[in-house]
């Protein structure tokens, strides 16, 4: 189909697509040349069909007798369109609309022009042990890293004690015979942990919401003082830790029971022969016979701890910021929702570096697991 | 300790009636002290896990204070934890998106409910509202994905367990001890691995690829080695003599598996079973990272995006997060005791009391009955409790 040099590339895109579309169609599809019956003027088809033609419309290449190519750029248009780049004679790119030639940097792994400029995404490129020479060298890299770590393994103990100390308490309190209904306190007491964590976070992060969260409104009743959970680093990071200890206190809570009934009773009666109180009973002997069993529970709940990814990121995704680190960080991040955000973040996605961290902290965890095997031999391979 | 105090009350609480609570009242001791022991529990296990008579023992006059105080203490402590739960109940029935207000909402909707279910709503001004996003649809592609990801564990960690525990072949510890050791590594930390990997994969198979429930299946099923593990010491502490029997009656490897074994261990497996399933519907990072299209999202992430950073959606959110949670607490809830139970008992906690070894039954019955959870079994079974199972001691 020719076109006749008509005014606008518009109308000469309608034309084709009309002819086109006749074609593929099925009709005929022939211009003045081959003679249109005067009462077969082209009707346009509509978006339905044309969408069911579109994977042909798409492969079209339409080129003029002066060499200019028209390609679909929208439904019902055709435009003049070219490459914006092509095949050079040494291998590299040279861009149609200036000339300039990109040749492949295996180094950085972008390809790059004579004065320096990249084009994005990159490719794949081998840098050897860079990522994690970065992350130990670089100041940017390695004070960030280092602040995470820290709050990460503080968060990861703080949270076990506390998860620990809390079921404990309860646990030795509905052991108690002398406490009646307390098959109710244990179903009450357990439902933290039998809602699911994406139901019961989100409703923690609007409860300490910093202006309309009721913790919040019942604090500055009480004591007219309204902190800044969000805003403040040192608030920021009990909050967490307060969520979590609500979150993972009835598991220590079930542990603790079912080792608490593993004691001999003799041994109160005999502590209650010799006159101790409560106090003396717990720390003289609950504690010490349920610490051997519950030690390496206590350390996975550590290892558990130190990749909580779920909490960080329906929490507080990390905040506050930092304002003094180039890469995207918080006050509140762990190791796992660091490399999270350095890999999936529209800041800046460097996978590579999301990568060389995740495998440190799988050494910390490993080096966690085999420390947990050895000392306490939980699961040995019998037979 | 000075003057004794008069006695006594019993050192369980198992007075009948409310009898008075005073200090100073004598309630009968055993007739003879042989009566404590005889009242031991008959299979002789010592020491037993409560006692039938309670030993009398002397209380301190403020035990009924401090009895009380501990009540207290609980019921304040269940108020302030179970206060977010209540707090969603009433914003799901509060009309509008608000978060604040009182505990007891003053007016009732049940827009949030409807929007939740699909429906739209209509409100005052007749404006009507579309369902913001498809909570049905969500609901069901979690149960989907925890499913297939549920039954493709059970079925891997069945057989394998069986290699481990019964069959001999090279490098079986090292083999099991390098799963443990792998099974540590969270998939949290290589969800940048994840993705790649499936985007690989996705090149050539797009149905197991991104934005597909079969790769999410795919990616759970890899968790696969605790329950190995978990099965494994299940399969440990049942006899061999169970299967051994049956090979004497002419079953093959496969049939005394299958007839003998698996019987024995519908307990771990409901366990492993529930566990998984309940491990797929709740879980979060790697569902984010390989669902992107909205109607491919499982409930998890789903939900969160009614949490929209300038506006908070927060009455849908709670109608969903009810809707979705409540079957998800009630299974929790039901099953804790059993798993409880099921975990700790073990093997070795079913046992046949009226025989030590199975009789032989021969297996043209169980062919013939063609169920395969027939039990060669025993006539009748005590379940012990975790105090008496030496394991349990030793633990």
């Amino acid at each position: 189909m020719r076109s006749r040099g008509r005014t606008t590339t518009a109308s000469a895109g309608n034309a084709l697509v009309h002819a086109v579309a006749r074609a593929a169609a099925g009709r005929s599809a022939s211009g003045r040349a081959a003679g249109w019956r005067s009462d077969q003027r082209p009707t346009p088809l509509t978006a339905r069909e044309l969408v069911e033609i579109g994977d042909e419309l798409a492969a079209l290449t339409l080129v003029t007798p002066d060499g200019t190519s028209y390609r679909q750029t929208s439904l019902r248009r055709f435009n003049q369109s070219q490459p914006s780049f092509e095949r050079s004679a040494d291998g590299g790119f040279k861009r149609s609309r200036d000339g300039v030639v990109w040749h492949a940097n295996v180094d950085t792994g972008y390809w790059e022009s004579a004065d320096g400029q990249r084009l994005q995404p990159g490719f794949r490129s081998n840098v050897g042990w860079d990522n994690y020479r970065r992350i130990f060298t670089e100041e940017r890299f390695l004070k960030p890293f280092l602040r995470v770590l820290g709050w990460t393994i503080s968060f990861a103990t703080l949270n076990t004690l506390l998860t620990f100390a809390l079921g404990l308490f309860l646990a030795v309190a509905l052991s108690w015979e002398q406490l009646r209904g307390r098959a109710f306190y244990q179903l009450m007491l357990f439902l933290p942990y039998a809602v699911p964590a994406f139901i019961s976070i989100p409703v923690f992060r609007g409860l300490f919401n910093e202006n309309l969260g009721e913790i919040n409104l019942v604090l500055e009743q009480l004591f007219q003082i309204r902190p800044g959970w969000f805003s403040e680093a040192g608030l920021a990071r009990s909050m967490v830790l307060i969520v979590n200890t609500w979150l993972g206190y009835p598991y220590m809570m079930i542990l603790a029971m079912g080792l608490i009934k593993a004691i001999p009773e003799e041994l109160y009666e005999a502590s209650a022969l010799a006159g101790a109180g409560p106090l003396s009973n717990f720390f003289r002997i609950t504690l010490p016979l349920i610490a051997r069993p519950i030690a390496p529970l206590l350390v996975a709940s550590f290892a558990v701890n130190f990749n909580n990814l779920t909490l960080i990121a329906l929490l507080t995704e990390g905040a506050p910021d930092y304002l003094d680190t180039e890469v995207p960080v918080g006050a509140t991040d762990l190791l796992a929702s660091y490399t999270y955000r350095i890999a999936f973040s529209d800041g800046g996605q460097n996978y590579a570096l999301a990568c060389a961290i995740s495998t440190l902290v799988f050494l910390i965890v490993a080096t966690l697991a085999i420390v947990n095997l050895r000392l306490f031999r939980q699961g040995a391979v019998v037979r | 300790m000075g003057k004794p105090d008069k006695p006594v009350a019993l050192s369980r609480a198992s007075q009948p009636g409310g009898r008075s609570r005073g200090v100073s009242e004598v309630l009968e001791a055993p007739a003879h002290p042989s009566e404590l022991w005889a009242s031991a529990p008959a299979t002789g296990s010592w020491p037993a896990a409560r006692r039938a008579t309670p030993m009398p023992i002397v209380l301190k006059k403020n035990q009924r204070w401090r009895v009380i105080a501990m009540h207290a203490v609980l019921l304040g402590f269940i108020a302030i934890t179970l206060l977010p739960m209540l707090m969603i109940l009433s914003i799901s029935l509060r009309p509008g998106n608000f978060a604040g207000g009182s505990l007891i909402p003053s007016a009732i909707s049940f827009e949030h409910w409807q929007l939740a279910l699909g429906f739209p709503t209509q409100d005052a001004d007749g404006n009507w509202t579309q369902p913001p996003f498809p909570v049905l649809r969500w609901i069901g592609n979690s149960i989907k994905v925890a499913l297939i990801s549920a039954s493709a564990i059970l079925l891997l960690s069945i057989t394998s367990a069986y290699a481990f525990a019964r069959l001999r072949f090279a490098g079986q510890r090292g083999l099991l001890t390098a799963l443990l050791l792998l099974q540590m590594f969270p998939a949290v930390l290589a969800l940048v691995a994840i993705y790649a990997i499936f985007d690989r994969i996705g090149e050539l198979v797009p149905w197991l690829g991104l934005n597909s429930h079969w790769s999410l299946a795919l990616a759970y099923t890899g968790g696969v080695a605790q329950y190995i593990w978990l099965i494994k010491g299940y399969y440990d502490s049942v006899p061999r003599e169970l299967e051994e029997a049956a090979a004497v009656d002419g079953a093959t490897r496969w049939q005394a598996f299958v007839y003998v074994l698996l019987p024995l261990a519908k307990p771990i497996l409901a366990v492993v079973f529930v566990l998984s399933f309940l491990a797929g519907m709740i879980e979060y990072p790697v569902a984010s990272v390989l669902l992107q299209a909205e109607d491919q999202l499982t409930l998890a992430i789903g939900s969160r995006l009614f949490l929209f950073d300038q506006r908070y959606l927060w009455g849908d959110f709670a109608a969903t997060a009810i809707l979705a949670g409540l079957p998800l607490t009630a299974m929790f809830m039901l099953t804790q005791r059993w798993l409880v139970s099921g975990l700790t008992a073990g093997g070795e906690g079913t046992r046949c009391v009226g025989r030590t070894t199975p009789a032989p039954r021969d297996l043209s019955r169980l062919r013939r009955a063609r169920c395969w959870w027939w039990r060669t079994g025993c006539s009748r079974r005590q379940p012990r409790g975790l105090a008496a199972s030496p394991a349990g001691r030793r633990a």
